[in-house]
């Protein structure tokens, strides 16, 4: 248990007196792929958010790779140094795929994927490009390394993301709703990558309202309702058998 | 005497005049440029990050410079702080003798006041204008603030500030000639004194009108081609996507 990829425990946080999450306690063990579900508004987005502290919650514990983040109440405020620090290691950690991309604009492809790893892990810029170049063939973006985003397809942008986040060698990967700004064509592509990633073993969170792609990736599916977790399991268990009538309300609209 | 001998160089002409006047015109613009572009960049963050002291000080900053007269603020630098300073000094140092405050940093500092004023409107524009998933990005990485800045936002602000900022270097570039007036030889005051002196207005007048524009032509051709390079990449002129 101690060395769990991410454990997150009694997690609580609200905007302007609405409290959006409601005490969540979740662990993903290395090589976890779970999966958050729920309708918009449950709080999924911003646990995962939480997460890697973009974010901050109100209170609760987070531990990434057995290391625990001292979440007290005046850290949110004034942060000492040492703390902000901490934040950029274990966020360096855990790589995010956002759900509008968010790649850099002004930077080719290829820059976009290189530029945490020169920067952060203060890597060797050949080493990098080498290992760009390698992440984006495997995401089959390699022959538009020196395109710039905008010229790409969403698909396209989503799987440079993917390239970029991998980049960083991440203990686990955050999947902020990967495929929700796609158009439906585009949507496969992305979801072939990430399922490969599952595949080899990759850690991951995923917030996702792809239910079909849930049930077959994740190893662990939560779901949650009103800023709390009300069911979670092996995806054939809540799929099969919802004991939450919630849940079973929502596959019956989705699935 | 014809034209080309009130031009010339030497006693007879004004040319080498001119020509040192227009130095000083570009001179005085060069160094009130990146003085004006930083405080206006500090004055902008100032007003969207700050706290509300610091807030409601940017905010009486560019309202109030941009609410007065540029002559007005150049005469407050030039004799108000000037009295200022030798007060300061006296009331230190009785025996100390008059400090002079040059008319050349006297301009340059109430230029780059005015300049910071307007330019924090334009930064502050380019900065809202920025999408928030840009620096997201650059934090769910681990980047440091400062990083994030650098390398990810300010190339952008750039970007979406550079037709504003263009505007204003322009503007700036002909607000110098108010710095004649504290007998500061740039290149409207030369050509002044030459036609006192000449009685040629027609002929002065119409060199300083050519070189002020061709210089403002020169400049407008060296943004077009930095706004061209800054847009690579984006298919339309639109906001940061």
């Amino acid at each position: 248990m101690t060395n769990a990829a991410l454990q997150v425990d009694g997690l609580y946080k609200s905007f302007a007196g609405i409290e959006v999450l409601k005490g969540i306690s979740l662990t993903a063990e290395r090589q976890d792929v779970i999966s958050i579900i729920g309708s918009s508004g449950s709080g999924k987005s911003t646990l995962l958010r939480c997460m890697n502290l973009l974010e901050f919650p109100d209170s609760g514990r987070l531990k990434v790779n057995g290391e625990e983040l001292e979440l007290t109440p005046n850290s949110r405020g004034v942060r000492s140094r040492r703390f902000q620090r901490q934040i950029e290691r274990v966020r360096s950690r855990l790589a995010m795929v956002f759900q509008s991309f968010n790649l850099w604009s002004h930077m080719t492809v290829l820059e976009n994927v290189m530029l945490g790893p020169c920067l952060v892990l203060k890597r060797n810029r050949i080493d990098v490009e080498a290992q760009a170049k390698k992440l984006l063939a495997r995401v089959g973006m390699l022959e538009k390394c020196q395109m710039y985003p905008d010229c790409l397809s969403g698909g396209q942008k989503q799987r440079v993301a993917i390239a970029r986040a991998l980049a960083m060698d991440p203990e686990v990967m955050l999947f902020d709703e990967p495929t929700s700004a796609l158009d439906p064509e585009l949507v496969g592509e992305v979801l072939k990558v990430i399922r490969e990633l599952a595949e080899e073993g990759r850690t991951m969170i995923m917030v996702t309202h792809e239910m079909r792609f849930a049930r077959e990736v994740s190893s662990k599916l939560v779901y949650l309702h009103q800023g709390r977790i009300e069911e979670q399991g092996c995806p054939e268990q809540l799929f099969n058998a919802p004991k939450s009538d919630n849940l079973r309300r929502l596959l019956a609209s989705q699935y | 005497m014809d034209w080309l001998t009130y031009l010339s160089f030497g006693d007879a002409g004004w040319g080498d005049e001119l020509l040192q006047g227009l130095g000083v015109t570009l001179a005085l613009a060069l160094t009130t440029l990146p003085v004006g572009l930083l405080l206006g960049l500090l004055v902008a963050a100032l007003a969207m990050f700050g706290g509300r002291l610091a807030r409601s000080l940017a905010l009486a900053y560019s309202t109030t410079l941009r609410g007065l007269p540029e002559l007005l603020t150049l005469f407050i630098i030039y004799h108000g702080v000037g009295m200022g300073l030798n007060s300061l000094l006296r009331w230190y140092d009785p025996q100390v003798g008059y400090f002079e405050l040059s008319p050349f940093v006297a301009g340059v500092v109430a230029l780059a006041m005015v300049f910071a004023a307007y330019s924090s409107e334009v930064w502050r524009g380019a900065w809202q204008a920025l999408d928030g998933g840009q620096r997201e990005a650059g934090q769910s990485m681990g980047l440091r603030r400062l990083t994030i800045f650098r390398v990810i936002e300010l190339p952008q602000l750039l970007r979406l500030a550079l037709p504003g900022l263009g505007n204003l270097w322009i503007n700036l570039l002909k607000d110098t000639a108010l710095v004649s007036v504290i007998a500061l030889s740039d290149l409207m005051r030369v050509a002044n004194i030459a036609v006192g002196t000449t009685k040629k207005p027609f002929l002065f007048f119409l060199v300083v009108c050519l070189a002020y524009w061709g210089v403002c032509l020169l400049c407008e051709f060296l943004l077009a081609r930095m706004e061209r390079r800054a847009n690579r990449g984006y298919r339309s002129g639109g906001a940061a996507a």
